[in-house]
């Protein structure tokens, strides 16, 4: 998937929120507790991804990531994911009317890794193609 | 380093025909890659994405200022500044 940085992919939207169902794919280190951590290896950083079931409580997440703690500091997110996973804040639109609803999993990386092919090449078409067949009408994306 | 790959997930899943909006807080290593839609809240600390934890208020208004960019027809490739002064 080469691409210019020139031509900038653009889908138009012509869907109003209340009919869209929104997924969350963040790059910043949220996994459930139970799910394997990120590794915290800063020389080889974790080129993974995890699915984030939609069914999800906030509270059966945390994060784990290998940036410094004085640039990233995760203390908040652990407190409430919100911060940087907004699950609640979807459901309360979604019970709104605001949104059409939310997706029935979401994706989760940690985004950094010195394998940089390895996460162009394999990671993010992975998760690309979860999006694909997931029935989500637009994505939100987080970094942290 | 997450601001910069964040931005080709971005891009690949626009490329795959599916809208998308991202909140940055580094219109840096962000602004690099040319995102299809972006929000900036200024001056928010990282890890404070939606804002500060449990101000539910906050978090709201930011997550709305993101998914309105979905409905705003632009041009692609810009990172908007925002305010958000109960942050």
């Amino acid at each position: 998937m080469e691409m210019s940085r020139k031509a900038i992919p653009y889908t138009p939207n012509t869907r109003a929120l209340q009919e869209m169902t929104l997924m969350i794919v963040s790059t910043s280190g949220v996994h459930l507790t139970e799910q394997e951590p990120f590794s915290t290896d800063t020389a080889q950083g974790d080129a993974s991804y995890r699915i984030i079931p939609g069914d999800v409580q906030a509270s059966d997440l945390t994060v784990t990531h290998a940036a410094p703690k004085e640039h990233y500091n995760t203390d908040a997110p652990k407190e409430d994911i919100n911060c940087v996973f907004p699950i609640d804040r979807l459901r309360e639109l979604a019970s709104e009317g605001i949104i059409g609803g939310v997706a029935e999993k979401h994706v989760t990386m940690m985004g950094y890794a010195m394998r940089l092919k390895q996460i162009n090449e394999v990671t993010i078409p992975a998760v690309a193609k979860e999006v694909v067949r997931s029935k989500a009408d637009a994505v939100l994306l987080t970094a942290g | 380093m997450c601001h910069r790959t964040v931005v080709t997930v971005q891009r690949a899943i626009e490329a795959q025909g599916i809208p998308t909006t991202l909140i940055t807080l580094d219109v840096e290593q962000s602004g690099l890659m040319r995102p299809p839609r972006a929000i900036h809240p200024k001056g928010f600390e990282f890890g404070h994405s939606l804002g500060k934890p449990n101000d539910k208020e906050t978090q709201t208004k930011v997550l709305m200022a993101a998914l309105e960019q979905l409905t705003i027809k632009q041009e692609p490739g810009q990172i908007h500044d925002k305010e958000f002064p109960t942050y």
